[in-house]
């Protein structure tokens, strides 16, 4: 092979990488802003340009604590202290993402924007009002009752010109009611800052910091949609990763293809039982449910294998992943975000004055049940849709095909999710094992399959369980594997969990927003783009802040969480799904709409 | 594109570049006006003011040597001008005239500093307006004026901005120096007295020479700056440098009880049924005390780190850093290492409170610092691990952590062994830094390390315990233990003991994790147990110490630790701890009060007590000392008003005055009040008085006294008169016309009366005639009687002493000098007597001799005259009233005989003690503003 055609190669390779690793998946599933109105569109790219600075800000978070602290919160153990420079930052961040919210709503029914202006109520009813110590400046007298007359003015304007929107006319009203609850939404946000800046100047106690606080803390329960598709991304960006590593070997030679399979199960067998054995043995023997869990999550890849085997067989065409991760968080996060709309309800109504009727709320709404039974409940309903879907009778043989594949989907989820949760509930204790072993046990497994079939083994099956081992070592590694150089070169301004979180999001706008980019009668394309980029903004934001105020164990517990009861299964998936093939590869399938 | 259009590359990135530029600057925009109301403002160049900055100045007083000046920001605080800096001063020999104790006010703008008074000797003077002591100028020859009042004195000064100049300091040329001088002119009714004050204002170090001339009070004093500390700057030394002898450290000086963190205290045994001593808190804590013998320090939540000296109660120093405090105090040696908000870390002197140094870390702590050798580990919010110098606090090493270190190091020979939140676990050699070894945990961390032997313990939110070599890290036993872990874990023996779930206790073999005991507490906790000897102490949550066998983890007893007050339920939320061969518990109290209550237990029959009872709501201020009457409460009020207040807190008036109602005594069924220019005896029920008597414009401190069926009233401008409580009948007058003076009468046991205003006299009970007098005297408070003699704060024309007169004959039996505070006396009983100066020194003497048998110092002046309660004295400290956050104000309980601490409370709010503290029907009384705390000692 001559230089030329070596570089050619390479060349060729590194395309071929980048494509199904990066532009594929973007190509599919970024957030379009093309063709969107004027003014929606350049909203639309302010709130981007927002959404990127605060994922700078994520991923440089510690930067912030280098400037004064403030006290923001004192339940726990020890006092949280947070930058007194973030607390603007994410008044503007916030600010900004309730403009798109709100401008959102107004585009899209009546009804959609009743929720969005209840949403902005209940989610800013920590900081509807302010106290002010400080009596003597005019601005300190006037800027409590403007914050007040904003909270309300603004959601009430954004019902208002929604409702406007149904007749059809008055459009420059229209565009100046927008502008307005722009500006109303910015006042609001604005004087908070200016009476703390006021307050705080004088030497008083100002409170915007520890009400800022406490309604981000309200508010976690609505992030964890975002935490669990970021995590959720991190497998989709693994399964790309192992993809497109194995793109540049499925026209190798076989002898070729099986030496580097052999090569990396040893270098894999190398890292997980050299030294280990003896903590593999006392895992197995005294962690026996944890083992147990790792089975069956092998028996789950089995199931999965075999399903879509059967599927692919009869010619499925695929299911849209995308739709499958963001059901699957809405699902997962939906007791949580359910609680939190109770409670901040009860807030609401304690903020108002009725203390009576948010005690009525607290007491009688059954959280403590919901928590401990929704998911159960919620699991067991995708398993038996999906028995149902996968069991109905349909003369068309495409959506035979179809139902039989996504049926089968659910089951598999609801197979999965129901025995974790009622063990979860059974123990009192979060479910989930160590991943690594399943990674062992994967690559034990290979390594038989590899001897047992070595002179049958063609370059595609080599390829195929090559990339199902390097993908089970990204996954194994929670997404660690794919960010350990980057984190080295960050540590210095972030803990390594962030970068996650920063590649999670990043992947989730960039590969997996393809549906703010369609349209509906109901819900219009502009109005679904100002609503998802005012929701990541939103919660990156919070993101940041609880970050940078040390305040993460909540999200912590959840990345656990989504892992094990979203990513693991979606890594099955994925891993069954496409079998690693690139669309191009001999054999492989085009699913349309990875 | 909707439009059809297509736009222009330019027109593009102009779409994407004014978002960037628009955002950008309006984040900036409100970052930096946020954060600038945190920048240092100029004058805090010229008067840093950040808590902890100290001074040492050399004092010279008319050219001679009179010792040294130690001037420390102590605290920001508040006047009724606004917020303040809190200078507290003290001379050991101020002008010659001995050891002198000051606090000055400072309030700062931008261009601007303020004085807005000084406490000195015991009282207060406010600058009115507060007088500027800098400003910012033009340039030299500049200057600014201030004509105002101090106390009630006029005064106009004016200050000059003479130039600028080099000034050696310590041996250091400091440049850019400032030399202003201000003259004042005293206004007097004998005629204007000038005075002069020259200081020289170095850059970030303040005041670096100072003279001071006062003609008409005949001093000239001059002091040179010879040490300063600040985070940023320090120069000279401060204090003595401790000698750098090895250390040993003592069970209890840091959260875990030891470096190790094994919370274990060996060879002791825990006496948890004998209360030591009692220390009610009005502010929260988040972290226990830490301490050793004679030596409690505690931070609260609003920034105050204080040590008490627990065998006399003393609070030895108190200073308020930006709150709230990061991380647990640790004590070393001579050195108390804290934090503050700030991020700054101070080594202070344990027995002083200033600072050997101060610096500033780019992150708060995370968790409590390791002080181990010449070395103090600090592992910070920044997720770094440094070593610092412990004689200078310069650093050695830093070591980054992957997550916010979890829990204090621990320290495993010359190892230093942390946890990150992620579960990450490094041991680092404490000379270098050098990471030796690190593992990470299969899931997040959850409690540990603790040193056990030659392992180390860690356990994960997984329920994992692992125990790792220390030298190597290889693990040596892991046990899943299934349940979640919350609280730190206990090393006690060849134990590692846990409370997983925080409802059971579960001991594992040390030496391969087995199992050897597991026990149901019957009860949740949230904190660790503490083993002491072979027990473990375990606090339930529902306000229990549980003493448990530390071989099968068997109830021993159960001790229920009740609130101090039935309005305010018991929560434990910081673990028990060792200080000094003591268990001291500290109980979580919501509202009313008090927020934290710390109860020590010890071996010693020391007879511990607690000031329990209750706070009921009043109507307004008070203008005298409530009392009971049955269970309702007499409350003199400020609004000229006196009101009864039951139990259930239903207020009503009993009667209305034109003047100041200085006192309502309880005599039976009715009570005296003094009303406008008569005394008046009520019916307790309401309606008319059954008596009056003319007594002339009320005195405050001078009372009724009620003896059998009469009561003896001091009558102005007449003397003492003894009246029929039922009629209101004149029995005898004793005239004093004009005598000067204030106080009330004693009654003794056989009905003679004692009095000492305009001279000291014993009166016969019955005919009112003086038995002895001793002329010459006055007092200006009460007076008490001992069991042989009469003690009174004697004030003559000349001198003032604690005199002691033979009951008997009138003859002095001994005098001592004593500078008494206004309507503030001694109390006696049996053979002690107990008196508190102007200053707050309290001393308890032999009646018989006058011999002191103990000591006691406040840190300010007291806020009312020794209260005696069986063989008990309560004493009352006034604090800075003046200051709105201070936290001096203190009730404490000592024996009466020996000194001994026996219980303290902080009243809750802010304490009006002077004149509305004492004892009445055998319970003690102060008044916080919106009610009145009731207590007995239990």
């Amino acid at each position: 092979m001559s230089a030329t055609v070596g570089r050619r190669r390479v060349a060729e390779t590194a395309r071929a990488m980048w494509d199904v690793m990066i532009a594929d998946p973007v190509r599919q599933g970024r957030l379009r802003l093309d063709g969107l109105p004027p003014a929606v569109r350049q909203m639309s790219i302010t709130g981007v340009v927002v959404l990127g600075g605060l994922l700078v800000s994520l991923v440089l978070n510690d930067l912030w604590r280098r400037g004064p602290l403030t006290l923001v919160r004192d339940f726990e153990q020890a006092p949280n202290l947070a930058s007194q420079g973030v607390i603007p930052f994410t008044m503007v961040a916030v600010a900004i993402a309730w403009v798109l919210i709100l401008t959102g709503a107004t585009l899209t029914r009546p009804t959609m924007a009743v929720f969005l202006a209840l949403a902005f109520l209940l989610a800013n009813t920590g900081i509807s009002d302010t106290l002010v110590l400080g009596q003597d400046s005019r601005l300190l007298r006037v800027l409590p009752d403007m914050i007040v007359a904003c909270y309300f003015a603004a959601p009430v304007l954004a019902l208002a010109l929604s409702v406007l929107r149904r007749t059809g006319r008055w459009v420059p009203a229209r565009v100046a009611g927008g502008v307005v609850l722009a500006l109303t939404v910015l006042t609001f946000y604005g004087a908070h800052l200016v009476v703390y800046v006021l307050e705080d100047s004088r030497g008083h106690l100002a409170t915007l910091p520890r009400a800022l606080d406490g309604t981000i803390n309200g508010l976690q329960g609505f992030l964890v949609p975002l935490f669990i598709l970021a995590v959720a991304g991190l497998v989709q960006l693994n399964h790309h990763v192992a993809e497109a590593v194995a793109t540049p070997f499925w026209d190798v030679p076989a002898r070729v293809a099986k030496v580097i399979l052999l090569l990396l199960i040893a270098i894999k067998l190398r890292y997980a039982l050299l030294g280990r054995v003896g903590y593999w043995a006392t895992y197995l023997t005294d962690r026996r449910a944890q083992a147990v869990q790792a089975a069956a999550y092998v028996l789950l890849l089995g199931a999965a294998a075999w399903l879509f085997r059967e599927v692919r067989r009869r010619g499925a065409t695929g299911i849209p992943t995308e739709s499958l991760v963001y059901g699957g968080s809405l699902l997962l996060s939906s007791t949580v975000v359910i609680v939190g709309v109770v409670t901040n309800v009860a807030l609401f109504l304690a903020g108002r004055g009725a203390r009576d009727a948010a005690g009525w709320v607290i007491d009688n709404f059954p959280s403590t049940f919901l928590v401990r039974y929704g998911l159960i409940g919620a699991s067991a309903v995708v398993l038996l849709a999906g028995v149902a879907i996968a069991s109905r009778r349909t003369p068309a043989p495409y959506r035979a095909v179809r139902d039989r594949a996504t049926g089968g989907a659910l089951v598999l989820a609801g197979a999965w999710v129901l025995p974790n949760v009622l063990l979860q509930q059974v123990s009192e204790r979060d479910v989930g094992f160590d991943i690594g072993l399943v990674d062992l046990a994967l690559t034990l497994i290979a390594l038989v399959y590899v001897v047992v079939r070595w002179r049958r083994l063609d370059t595609a099956a080599a390829v195929r369980t090559g990339a199902l081992l390097l993908f089970a070592s990204f996954v194994a590694g929670n997404g660690y594997v794919a960010t350990r150089l980057v984190s080295r070169v960050l540590a210095a301004f972030t803990p390594p969990a962030v970068l996650l979180i920063v590649i999670g999001v990043l992947y989730v706008v960039l590969a997996d927003s393809s549906f703010a980019s369609a349209s509906s009668a109901r819900f219009p394309r502009e109005a679904r783009a100002l609503l998802w980029i005012g929701y990541l903004i939103f919660t990156v934001a919070v993101t940041n802040y609880v970050l940078v105020a040390r305040e993460t164990e909540y999200r912590i517990e959840y990345d656990r969480f989504a892992f094990h009861l979203l990513a693991l299964p979606l890594a099955a998936w994925l891993a069954v799904r496409s079998r690693f093939e690139p669309a191009s590869a001999p054999g492989g399938e085009d699913e349309g709409m990875r | 594109m909707g439009d059809g259009l297509s736009p222009n590359r330019s027109a593009r990135l102009l779409r994407w570049l004014l978002p960037v530029l628009g955002v950008g600057a309006l984040q900036l925009a409100a970052v930096s006006t946020v954060q600038s109301t945190s920048r240092a403002k100029e004058v805090d160049r010229w008067f840093p003011r950040r808590v902890g900055t100290t001074w040492l100045y050399a004092s010279r007083t008319g050219g001679r040597d009179t010792g040294s000046h130690v001037a420390e920001v102590v605290a920001i605080g508040a006047t009724i001008d606004g917020a303040a800096t809190v200078v507290e001063s003290r001379w050991d020999d101020l002008l010659g005239m001995g050891p002198a104790h000051q606090f000055l006010y400072q309030g700062a703008t931008d261009d601007r500093l303020v004085l807005h008074g000084q406490r000195f000797g015991g009282s207060y003077v406010s600058y009115d307006p507060p007088q500027p002591q800098w400003e910012r100028t033009a340039g030299p020859g500049a200057s600014f004026g201030w004509t105002g009042t101090v106390g009630t004195e006029a005064q106009h000064s004016t200050t000059t901005f003479e130039g600028e100049v080099t000034i050696v300091v310590a041996g250091e040329a400091q440049e850019g120096c400032r030399h202003y001088t201000t003259a004042t002119v005293v206004t007097r009714d004998t005629g204007d007295v000038e005075r002069s004050y020259e200081t020289w204002l170095c850059p970030d170090i303040g005041a670096v020479r100072t003279i001071e001339a006062a003609p008409d009070l005949g001093f000239v004093l001059e002091e040179e700056l010879i040490g300063f500390r600040s985070p940023v700057r320090r120069l000279g030394e401060v204090l003595d440098r401790p000698v750098q002898a090895q250390v040993t450290p003592r069970p209890g000086e840091t959260p875990g009880v030891d470096d190790a963190r094994t919370g274990a205290v060996r060879d002791a045994t825990a006496d948890v049924s004998r209360l030591a001593w009692s220390d009610a808190r009005k502010e929260q804590i988040k972290f226990p005390p830490v301490g050793r013998e004679g030596l409690l320090v505690l931070a609260e939540q609003d920034g105050a780190v204080s040590a008490v000296r627990t065998s006399t109660g003393e609070v030895l120093w108190r200073v308020m850093v930006p709150g709230p405090v990061p991380v647990s105090p640790v004590v070393h040696g001579p050195y108390v290492i804290v934090a503050g908000a700030d991020k700054v870390l101070s080594a202070l002197d344990a027995d002083a409170g200033v600072p050997h140094w101060s610096i500033r870390l780019p992150d708060v702590p995370a968790v409590a610092p390791l002080v181990a050798g010449d070395t103090v580990v600090v592992a910070g919010q920044d997720r770094r691990v440094r070593g610092l110098r412990l004689s200078d606090g310069t650093e050695r090493w830093q070591v980054p952590t992957g997550d916010i270190p979890a829990s204090p190091p621990a320290l495993a020979g010359g190892l230093v062994v942390i946890a990150d939140k992620a579960g990450a676990v490094a041991a680092l050699r404490l000379s270098d830094g050098w990471v030796q070894w690190s593992t990470t945990l299969e899931r997040r961390w959850a409690a540990g390390p603790a040193v056990a032997g030659d392992r180390i313990v860690v356990v994960d939110r997984a329920g994992i315990v692992s125990a790792f070599d220390t030298v190597s890290g290889e693990l040596d036993w892991s046990r899943y233990i299934e349940l979640d872990v919350e609280v730190p874990l206990v090393v006690a023996g060849d134990l590692v003991v846990l409370v997983p779930n925080g409802d059971r206790i579960r001991a594992l073999d040390r030496d391969d994790g087995s199992s050897r005991w597991q026990v149901r507490l019957e009860a949740e906790t949230d904190v660790a147990p503490l083993a002491v000897g072979d027990d473990l102490l375990v606090a339930v949550k529902d306000g229990r110490l549980q003493r448990r066998s530390l071989a099968d983890g068997s109830l021993a007893e159960s001790i229920p630790l009740t609130s101090p007050t039935a309005a305010s339920p018991v929560r434990i939320e910081q673990p028990p701890v060792w200080v000094g061969g003591e268990v001291v518990v500290s109980l979580d109290h919501d509202l009313p009060w008090p927020r934290t209550d710390l109860l020590a237990f010890g071996p010693s029959d020391r007879g511990g007590v607690r000031l329990t009872g209750e706070l009921r709501r009043v109507p307004g201020l008070l203008s005298g000392m409530p009392r009971l009457a049955g269970a309702d409460l007499l409350l003199p009020g400020a609004d000229h008003r006196v009101q009864v207040v039951g139990p259930s807190g239903s207020a009503r008036t009993l009667v209305t005055s034109d003047a100041d109602v200085p006192y309502a005594v309880p005599a039976g069924d009715a009570v005296l009040v003094h009303r406008g220019e008569e005394v008046v005896a009520l019916p307790l029920s309401g309606g008319d008085p059954r008596w009056t008597l003319p007594a002339g414009a009320p005195v405050r401190g001078s009372e009724p006294v009620v003896a059998g069926d009469g009561a003896i009233v001091p009558v102005t401008g007449v003397g003492l008169v003894s009246v029929d409580l039922a009629t209101g009948r004149r029995r005898w007058i004793y005239p004093a016309q004009n005598a000067v003076g204030v106080g009330s009468p004693v009654v003794l046991p056989d009905g003679d009366v004692l009095y000492a205003v305009g001279g000291l006299v014993r009166l016969d009970g019955r005919t009112g005639l003086p038995r002895w007098t001793l002329p010459g005297i006055t007092v200006f408070g009460p007076i008490a009687a001992a069991e042989e003699v009469v003690i009174a704060a004697a004030v003559t024309a000349t001198d003032s002493s604690l005199l002691a007169v033979d009951l008997a004959s009138g003859a002095v039996h001994w005098r001592r000098p004593f500078a008494p505070s206004p309507l503030i006396g001694p109390a006696a009983r049996g053979d002690t007597v107990v008196a508190v100066d102007a200053n707050g020194s309290t001393v308890g003497l032999d009646a018989a001799t006058g011999s002191p048998r103990w000591s006691y110092a406040m840190q300010t002046g007291p806020g009312g005259s020794p209260v005696i309660v069986g063989e008990r004295v309560v004493l009352s400290e006034a604090g800075r009233d003046e200051d709105l956050k201070s936290r001096d104000a203190r009730l404490s309980v000592h024996d009466l005989r020996t000194g001994r601490w026996l219980g303290a409370l902080e009243p809750t709010g802010f304490a009006f003690t002077r004149g509305t503290f004492g004892a009445t029907a055998g319970a003690v009384v102060v008044s916080i503003g919106s009610g009145v705390m009731i207590l007995r000692l239990t």
